[in-house]
């Protein structure tokens, strides 16, 4: 411990502190703008400056370590001069009108519309207005003017990617983003560009953050201090009231975050302290206000959907349940709550259900996963998934500063931002990854017929030597792993609860139950799938409406509007608290559940599911392609959906970004069957036809096409297929 | 790209050798293409936003094909009360194009640069890579003229 002196205040300090973080910990106060407590100091705007006895001139405190004896002043009038001076200067590039008006307090009434204003000049047209730390620092530096010319950028304001804009003609080159971006993040996608009074930040060569590869974290939006980036759903919702940490519910990792709400509105979701991802950031607010949910009971009578009361629409389910008794097949969905899953459960023993099924991607050897296990000389063997995509809070976790830096190495046909940033990746031929594993871990010389160069396998083994391995794999993406017994396999299911649903079993995977042709009334709790023929009975419990015809409908509240927890890819169970009232009639799926329960003379409450036997299917083995069946179709597990609605059709910049409701197609094979992007094409195989837009890419094979699973497909896995474009209808 | 290859193995694949491998790529390509780029940023894993905001802080990398011949006009202070702005002048009205751009068959770009630290022989131009001092208008024909 060191001692030094702050503002004449002793105070103990650890070694390698620095002295801004010791005063912020003392709640002595010292502005900032470029510092962020996520981030490597960077010691840019001068705001921090501070005096030290002995030295001649101010230093930033935010890059100064602290030293035995040290005698530090953080308030002088000196500092205060250089502190506004510094300020000014930055404003100066920064539409600061309004931020030194003398008008400012009765502007406020007029200022509800102008606030929708295209172009900021002003704070009273920002978004950020009243959470602003430029706003912040004017008020606590006290500054009345600006002495110097204002320059205006004159920047377009990007508007063109999904989920935020940017107008850099706010911004004030803190580095924040830049640094989140290359730091924490390791993308990359941001840095300054150009030199002097031109430096911006942007992407290379001027890109969409599209184009350049932006996995949309959000994380450069959440650190920016001004309105030059800004969530474009939340952008005029206005300041949130308060807001709710919860659980995201979108994936299995269920990180952490703050629902922010304004009146019983979700404005915003912002990660809690940590990183999370696109799906946690942008997704959650326009997915609980969707414009295509049904909040009141729907109830089909003749021909015609009516809205009913919710006595009307249990009626209706006890009637039917009774009569089809036996005969009755749920298929939940395991983005349910734990509660909703238990009581799922019990009605389901109630009813003596013998078909309870789920649409998950489920393997029986599923443990929680360890993530402190993880020490010394790590090697994470990583096969077709893409863990950025899906997972990447983990990997941001995974690849956290070690004593010694972990090793990742990708087995993937099929290319990502993932690949670009591992150490090696290997690129099998398709249906091949496995051969590359054997290789790599063979003793003995073997063939190789993977397509995977010689060297490349070299490299490989050598990368694995002494250290220990762990292999990071999508169960659903591949089949028949065999590796030796010290590496450590680590299956990463998609969707939440999966731990759950083999804990308690499920009679049959969800294809199967579609196959049964003794149910006669189907219970839907949040899925969409493929039907093979027609039911008597179809009751869905849902928030958005299936594609086909349904009997009953029940709204369902979101996750962000129900208490309960869900249990993650850890195992740990995490709260799910209520962000806002559920909209309109709908209500939790728990809540639901116990009503029928109880019209139907059942406790849910005391009585114990009884465990079921996970019965998995075997997936069928890839076949080679042939003459008729040219192409390889893979079928990747789609993480970026809710309660079996594909995010993308719900969302355009889900659309954009990932393209999970379209079929990928690589770019020499769409010119030889001469498909344009965007083209609705037709997938045909032995067993399946799948009609779907097509997107061209480079990232997938040639002579292989690549669709993300969603339960309307029905059975599809990995097999061969061929592709024709779709007539065009006369 | 195998000349970038070229360029990395000489380099022994060192990140911290970014601003050297430019220069070379540069050198070969008397520019700085954008597959280069693109590849060098794949080889080394350096984000491409990083390259390019190396490649656009300094005034020595051009994004753009230059033309066969570089001339370089010096405006720093002591040449430019030497007369560097008539110089840059005659340059511009010769071959009809302002700083920063190409001719258009390729055959020469102008630039100008700020100090070469050799204010005693002013005005400068540097003409594919030569020092030229005590530059006089008239040296504008005679350099054309020799190599056009």
């Amino acid at each position: 411990m060191i001692k030094i002196t702050i503002n004449k205040k002793e105070i103990l300090a650890k070694r390698g502190e620095t002295v801004l973080e010791v005063a912020q910990r003392q709640g002595i106060y010292i502005p900032t703008l470029c510092y962020h407590k996520d981030l490597v100091p960077y010691g840019g705007c001068r705001l921090c400056i501070v005096e030290v006895k002995g030295w001649s001139v101010p230093v930033a405190s935010c890059t100064l370590p602290v030293q035995d004896g040290m005698v530090v002043k953080t308030d002088t009038p000196r500092l205060k001069k250089l502190r506004r001076f510094s300020l000014q200067l930055i404003l100066s590039e920064h539409p600061h009108a309004c931020l030194i008006c003398d008008k400012e307090e009765e502007c406020v009434q007029y200022q509800e519309c102008i606030a929708k204003s295209a172009v900021t000049f002003g704070c009273k047209f920002c978004a950020r207005n009243g959470d602003c730390e430029l706003q912040e620092l004017v008020e606590k530096l006290g500054i009345k003017e600006i002495p110097f010319e204002f320059s205006y950028r004159n920047l377009e304001i990007e508007k063109f990617d999904p989920f935020f804009e940017r107008d850099y003609n706010l911004c004030v080159l803190c580095g924040r983003c830049v640094r989140m971006c290359q730091e924490v993040r390791g993308a990359g996608i941001l840095d300054f560009q150009h030199r002097g009074p031109e430096t911006l930040v942007g992407t290379a060569y001027n890109l969409s953050h599209l184009e350049a590869g932006c996995q949309f974290c959000g994380a450069c939006v959440d650190v920016c201090p001004t309105g030059a980036l800004r969530d474009r759903y939340s952008k005029w919702l206005g300041s949130p009231q308060r807001s709710v940490k919860t659980t995201c519910a979108l994936c299995n990792i269920g990180c952490s975050i703050n629902i922010n709400v304004r009146a019983n509105t979700v404005v915003s979701s912002t990660p809690d302290n940590n990183q999370i991802c696109v799906r946690g950031r942008f997704g959650i607010a326009p997915l609980v206000h969707h414009p295509k949910r049904i909040i009141s009971p729907m109830l089909r009578k003749g021909e015609r959907l009516v809205e009913v009361e919710w006595e009307e629409a249990f009626d209706f389910v006890c009637s039917k349940v009774v009569e089809h008794k036996g005969k009755t097949g749920i298929l939940f969905s395991p983005q349910l709550t734990i509660e909703a899953i238990n009581s799922v459960y019990g009605l389901a023993d109630h009813l003596k259900c013998e078909k309870l099924a789920t649409t998950s991607a489920l393997e029986t050897n599923l443990k929680p996963l360890d993530l402190k296990g993880f020490r010394g000389n790590l090697v994470f063997v990583i096969v077709n998934t893409d863990m950025i995509s899906d997972f990447s809070p983990l990997l941001l976790k995974l690849r956290s500063p070690q004593k010694i830096k972990p090793v990742f190495i990708v087995i993937d046909a099929v290319d990502s931002k993932l690949t670009q940033i591992v150490d090696l990746w290997l690129r099998p031929e398709l249906g091949k990854e496995v051969d590359v594993l054997k290789l790599l871990f063979a003793q003995k010389k073997m063939k190789n017929t993977t397509a995977v160069s010689t060297r490349d396998i070299k490299l490989g083994k050598d990368l694995l030597k002494k250290k220990n391995i762990y292999l990071l794999y999508n169960p659903y993406n591949i089949e028949n792993i065999t590796v030796p017994k010290y590496v450590k396999k680590i299956p990463l299911t998609a969707k939440i609860n999966t731990l759950k649903i083999i804990d308690m079993g499920v009679d049959s995977p969800t294809m199967d139950l579609l196959q049964d042709k003794n149910i006669d009334c189907l219970y839907l709790l949040g899925t969409a799938p493929k039907l093979n023929w027609k039911y008597k009975t179809i009751i869905v419990q849902d928030c958005f409406p299936p594609q086909f015809r349904f009997d009953l409908f029940l709204p369902t509240a979101t996750f962000a509007e129900v208490n309960g927890s869900v249990v993650n890819i850890e195992g740990k169970i995490k709260r799910i608290r209520k962000a806002i009232e559920p909209l309109g009639k709908s209500k939790s799926d728990d809540w639901i559940i116990a009503q029928i329960s109880k019209r139907l003379n059942h406790n849910t409450k005391n009585r114990k599911p009884k465990k079921r036997k996970t019965i998995i299917s075997a997936i069928a083995k890839t076949k080679k392609v042939s003459e008729k069946y040219p192409i390889h179709l893979i079928v990747r597990e789609n993480g970026y959906s809710y309660r079996g609605h594909r995010l993308a059709t719900l969302m355009k910049g889900f659309e954009r970004l990932r393209g999970d409701n379209c079929v990928w197609l690589n770019n020499r094979t769409a010119k030889k069957s001469k498909i344009k992007d965007g083209a609705e094409i037709k997938i045909i195989g032995r067993t399946l036809n799948l009609v779907m837009p097509a997107r061209v890419t480079e990232d997938v094979p040639e002579n292989s096409v690549l669709v993300y699973y969603h339960p309307s497909m029905g059975a599809v896995n990995s097999q061969p297929v061929r592709i024709t474009k779709k007539d065009k209808q006369r | 790209m195998k000349r970038v290859e070229n360029v990395l193995r000489e380099h022994r694949y060192q990140r911290s050798h970014i601003i050297q491998i430019l220069q070379d790529i540069q050198v070969e390509f008397n520019y700085l293409p954008k597959e280069a780029l693109e590849y060098v940023s794949q080889r080394l894993k350096i984000p491409l936003s990083k390259i390019y905001s190396i490649a656009t802080f300094y005034a020595g990398f051009s994004l753009n094909p230059r033309g066969k011949h570089l001339c370089t006009v010096c405006m720093g202070t002591a040449c430019y009360v030497r007369g560097a702005a008539a110089i840059l002048n005659e340059f511009e009205r010769k071959l009809n194009i302002k700083p920063g751009a190409t001719t258009k068959e390729m055959n020469y770009s102008l630039e100008t640069v700020n100090c070469l630290g050799c204010c005693a022989i002013g005005p400068i131009v540097v003409y594919d890579g030569k020092y030229i001092g005590e530059f006089k208008l008239k040296d504008i024909g005679r350099i054309l003229k020799g190599r056009a």
